[in-house]
């Protein structure tokens, strides 16, 4: 083992299966999507053409990320109040509440996404007490909507927002919040000014992280939508898998993706505090 | 035949010859072909493609008969071929696939297959007909029974929520059209505007548009919704959900050859095609799965039951409507665009 003896040495070997899987698994068949993205006829960016020259891929393509942002802005937002719960409950109970958002994990997507029907469907929990009770004479349509995607992908990515967030807040020293508190700041000048710029960074790289994995989501738009909610990844399904169209769907991807990139860096760069200077 | 080096290891590899690989051996020196493999998209249609066709094929010619999975025929074809490695030597595909891309697939030797009696749409030069399935109208147990797809869109005398197939325009224009009172033998060529317009208008008695057969399934037998267009297969055999023949849209489904196979897989494929012919053989099929296949002589062997929810049997062939391949193959392409354009505006 002399080779591991130093330092970069060893850190090459044991990051070498990792590199190894991800470029076998995530940057090989990412450049094949690239390159079946681009045409043969009439020209190279013909698939492009066709995509971004389409007013129906463009509004599915608006749609998609105009959800991602509603998920991903309401998610962020429940998870971070139920992060600073959490942050004040006594020790003991902490890995309750914490074991039981980890939970839904160990059930698959499509479980969670079609256990929404009996609650909410025509035929659901709500409906039927609604009529039961008189208040209704015909079933609500409470699923098979854009609100009802919203709630379910949601749903699914609580827990993916809430555990970095939880991470976050205890990484917080209290330490600075009793001494703005002795300094003599309110319990909310103590949250603006010190709790908040701590947590400010994670709270949006959680947030862009929900957008990213929402805009990608799949089932859940195709089950509680009802099929009349058509968002980006059921659409490169339908081009790609029913009908065989790899040229548009894999342009439709990349479109995506760079649409995608650029949405974080621009979060980034708002994200990132402005240097203070040392001295005034 | 030699014995390569891929050959043992292919061998070695299928854990089906573990037991027995000197016998196997020993008898491939024989056999015509080593094995014979078939793509197909699973589930019961796969499983009774198992118990009906590949068993007796197997007992008669001592070649094993291997299914891989199959998700889109023609994609997977085309990039095997690419590859330039034949591992899978029948398809399982829609005889669209096969008109549009005929390159792909190898002439059936029809002589070779020796068929019994089977229906002419099932005798193609590059396909041969496997079983029929059928686009209907199902209903929930507690919902009045509709007869046509006119009722289907009649919400007023048939109250309820309906389901209809959100990935394809296929079948379901026949449907639009039928129930905007197109009879059944002036269907094609299809009127595309006059389909579209009359979906565009009744597209809100729709409340699902479902993604999967299983979903449709599930939909209408808990009563989520009233009314569905669904896969005649997946409720068929159902005690709970009502369904019907009467205006369904008849599609036969087919098996086809990699074009370039070796002759030796050629002749085993043929003998596999002729078990899918014979009576007794279909008759086997339609225990797991209600598609039937297309010989003449299965009517006589089912029971009054069978032939009720059969798609394939003389009461039911006579009341449904038989998909136009030939049609939709060549208009495909411009009707996907303007289905897509469609289901945006769900």
């Amino acid at each position: 083992m002399k080779m591991l003896s130093s330092p970069a040495a060893s850190r090459i070997a044991l990051n070498a299966p990792l590199v190894l899987f991800l470029a076998l698994t995530l940057v090989v068949p990412l450049l094949g999507i690239v390159v079946f993205s681009f045409g043969a006829e009439p020209h190279l960016l013909s698939n492009y053409v066709q995509v971004v020259s389409s007013r129906t891929y463009m509004r599915v393509i608006g749609m998609t990320l105009l959800l991602g942002v509603i998920v991903a802005a309401t998610t962020t937002a429940l998870a971070f109040l139920f992060s600073l719960w959490v942050l004040n409950l006594p020790k003991r109970w902490k890995p309750v509440v914490i074991a039981c958002i980890v939970l839904p994990f160990f059930i698959s997507y499509l479980v969670r996404a079609l256990s929404w029907m009996p609650v909410l469907g025509f035929n659901g929990l709500v409906n039927r007490s609604l009529l039961a009770m008189g208040v209704i004479d015909a079933p609500l349509t409470l699923i098979y909507n854009p609100l009802a995607v919203v709630l379910g992908t949601a749903n699914v990515l609580f827990p993916v927002a809430a555990l970095p967030l939880l991470a976050a807040f205890h990484k917080v020293d209290r330490r600075l919040l009793d001494a703005a508190k002795s300094l003599g700041a309110s319990r909310w000048t103590t949250f603006k000014r010190i709790f908040l710029p701590l947590v400010g960074r994670a709270t949006l790289s959680t947030s862009i992280m929900v957008f990213a994995i929402a805009t990608g989501f799949y089932i859940t738009p195709s089950v509680l939508g009802g099929g009349k909610v058509l968002l980006a990844p059921n659409l490169i399904e339908l081009l790609i898998h029913r009908r065989g169209e790899w040229g548009s769907g894999a342009a439709l991807s990349v479109i995506l993706l760079l649409i995608f990139l650029a949405s974080i860096a621009l979060a980034k760069r708002l994200g990132t505090p402005r240097q203070r200077r040392v001295s005034r | 035949m030699t014995i390569t080096r891929r050959t043992v290891v292919k061998l070695l590899g299928s854990s089906a010859f573990a037991g027995a690989i000197s016998s196997t051996l020993a008898s491939r020196a024989f056999a015509a072909a080593s094995e014979l493999v078939i793509a197909q998209s699973g589930g019961q249609a796969g499983e009774a493609l198992e118990k009906a066709y590949a068993a007796p094929f197997t007992a008669k010619t001592g070649i094993p008969v291997r299914f891989v999975g199959l998700e889109s025929a023609l994609g997977e074809l085309k990039a095997m071929l690419q590859s330039g490695t034949i591992d899978r030597h029948v398809w399982d595909v829609e005889l669209a696939d096969v008109l549009s891309q005929p390159d792909l697939f190898e002439y059936l030797d029809w002589d070779a297959i020796a068929p019994d009696p089977i229906f002419p749409e099932a005798k193609q030069p590059k396909a041969i007909g496997r079983h029929y399935y059928s686009y209907v109208m199902s209903w929930n147990g507690k919902a009045k029974p509709i007869s046509t797809w006119k009722n289907f869109f009649d919400t007023e005398n048939f109250p309820g929520r309906r389901a209809m197939m959100s990935y394809d325009a296929y079948a379901q224009l026949e449907v639009a059209l039928l129930a905007d009172g197109v009879a059944a033998d002036k269907l094609y060529p299809l009127d595309v505007d006059r389909a579209f317009a009359f979906l565009e208008a009744n597209k809100d008695k729709v409340q699902v548009w479902w993604d999967s057969g299983s979903q449709a399934a599930e939909l209408v037998t808990s009563g989520e919704v009233d009314y569905a267009l669904i896969y005649s297969g997946r409720v068929a055999y159902s005690k709970d959900v009502g369904m019907t023949y009467n205006q369904g849209i008849s599609v036969l489904n087919y098996l086809a050859v990699t074009k370039g196979i070796d002759a030796d897989a050629k002749a085993a494929a043929m003998k596999f095609f002729h078990e899918m012919t014979v009576a007794e053989n279909e008759l086997k099929a339609v225990e797991t799965i209600a598609y039937s296949g297309p010989s003449e002589g299965l009517d006589a062997l089912l029971t009054d039951e069978q032939r009720k929810v059969l798609p394939s049997s003389v009461q039911n062939r006579a009341v449904q409507v038989p998909i136009d391949s030939q049609w939709w193959t060549e208009n495909r392409a411009a009707i996907d665009k303007r289905w897509t354009e469609f289901r945006a505006n769900l």
